[in-house]
């Protein structure tokens, strides 16, 4: 309500979070009935623009709606409503009032709650690829801002280990162009509602591309292992044709800038597994070095669905081919592009 | 070390956390590789952790490491319920040490049970028991 009053504001005022609190003032014979109070505090909220503060007005709001014979809900309470009571049973209630000595009460139930979210469909997940910028990324939280192309803006969370990387994209995002693909929530329209999770990154800086995460540098970390690399005993050195025929594949692949890179994982049984997250669904796909030969199965997490390729790499050639199978096999998982 | 199938007892208190040890080179750009929960030809279907109440998971890496001087690039941690959620089960299978600082530790070594599955199967459960550490909160180096 006060981003939307005051949408030139990125963040709520200073003490906007500590002017609000809620007491458990009462509970009732039997431990049944449970009474909450406001608590005075001594942070003052802001005042809304009719001059109330904008508990008082978000309450009377609130009310009026559950109130109402045919209630309508506004687009952006559906989230806090659908979370509100979720856990209410048929029996329970909570009523609110706006006054101590309960003279108004408006009932909130099981039933209202689902009169009101009665139009409501749930938003579907997927994995969206965003032609977008940073537009801050929080200190403290896993928060970050992204305003697509279009001038839309979404929130976004990332791991935590993205936050560096997205703190330093945003430093310099001028000389970037920047591709953005993750976890994205989606309306029933098929509207893009925020990203879940950022998983990978790619960046056009001044039309080199870089790819997060790294490539380069991680095979390269490969070709140096020596014996006894994985616990002192196992791991023997990879072959440095293997790992050149891969550094090859991987460049063809991920030049055009549409599939994000994956993450490299070597393992003592002489393979390589490159690893994305796409959405809901894991691809792995393990490169046996002995062989130059590739298994790839993709897993939703959701359904269990999986599905599965496997191929051989041409050892002498620029491989085409599998690179346009590996394009194939993961762009499909890709369903939210959005240019 | 693991003793045989009919002797094995299996860890019945669903809140007992678990952790697991990650390989250095199961760790790129600070995300573990979905073959954290998989086990190794060599582990023969028992995938080795470590159950515990109360000891925090930087203190499991430090024993692993510098007492046991063992290779840990993190630690992933699961419930024994968590395990459960995804057909799996856990057995103790405690291991001794001469080394005091690890006597506990070792006292506490569990495997989880993957023997019989389809490969598939083990990846599916160990995408998804990698899925609920993350959202549990892994310890990385």
């Amino acid at each position: 309500m006060y981003r939307s009053e005051n949408p030139g504001r990125r963040n709520l005022p200073k003490g906007f979070r500590d002017s609000f609190k809620l007491n458990l003032t009462d509970l009732k014979d039997g431990s049944a009935i449970t009474e909450f109070t406001r608590e005075e505090v001594q942070v003052s909220m802001p005042a809304t623009a009719a001059g109330t503060d904008y508990f008082e007005y978000a309450r009377d709001r609130f009310n009026e709606i559950i109130q109402a014979a045919q209630p309508q809900l506004p687009k952006e309470l559906i989230p806090i409503v659908e979370k509100f009571g979720k856990n209410l049973l048929d029996t329970e209630q909570l009523d609110l009032s706006n006054d101590e000595s309960f003279s108004n009460v408006y009932t909130y139930n099981r039933a209202k709650r689902l009169t009101l979210l009665s139009n409501w469909q749930p938003p579907t997940s997927g994995c969206a690829l965003l032609l977008c910028m940073i537009d801050w990324v929080s200190i403290s939280s896993q928060d970050t801002k992204i305003i697509l192309d279009s001038g839309k803006e979404i929130e976004a969370l990332h791991p935590s280990f993205l936050k560096e990387k997205l703190r330093e994209i945003h430093k310099e995002s001028e000389k970037y162009q920047l591709k953005v693909i993750g976890k994205a929530k989606f309306s029933a329209d098929n509207e893009l509602l925020s990203l879940q999770e950022i998983q990978h990154i790619i960046i056009f800086n001044e039309g080199q591309l870089e790819v997060y995460p790294s490539f380069e540098n991680r095979l390269n970390e490969f070709r140096a292992l020596q014996t006894g690399w994985f616990d002192g005993e196992e791991g023997e050195p990879f072959e440095k044709d293997a790992i050149d025929i891969l550094r090859r594949l991987l460049n063809k692949l991920l030049t055009p800038g549409n599939i994000p890179a994956p993450y490299l994982y070597a393992h003592p049984e002489n393979e390589i597994t490159l690893e994305w997250t796409l959405g809901n669904v894991e691809v792995v796909a393990t490169y046996f070095c002995a062989d130059q030969r590739f298994d790839m199965f993709s897993f939703n997490k959701d359904t269990d669905a999986r599905e599965d390729v496997s191929f051989n790499l041409d050892t002498e050639g620029d491989n085409d081919t599998a690179a346009s199978l590996i394009e194939e096999f993961i762009g499909k998982f890709i369903t939210g592009e959005s240019e | 070390m693991t003793q045989p199938e009919e002797t094995l007892v299996e860890v019945l208190n669903v809140d007992f956390l678990l952790h697991r040890q990650i390989f250095p080179s199961y760790i790129h750009e600070g995300r573990p590789t979905k073959r954290v929960f998989k086990p190794r030809g060599v582990d023969n279907g028992l995938l080795s952790t470590h159950k515990t109440t109360s000891r925090a998971m930087k203190e499991s890496c430090r024993i692993y490491r510098e007492i046991l001087n063992r290779p840990s690039g993190g630690v992933a941690p699961l419930t024994v319920g968590e395990v459960n959620s995804v057909s799996l089960k856990v057995f103790e299978d405690p291991t001794h040490s001469e080394k005091p600082e690890a006597v506990e530790f070792e006292k506490d070594h569990c495997v989880v049970d993957f023997r019989g599955l389809e490969v598939t199967g083990i990846d599916a459960k160990a995408i998804k028991l990698l899925d609920l550490a993350i959202t549990r909160g892994p310890f990385i180096l």
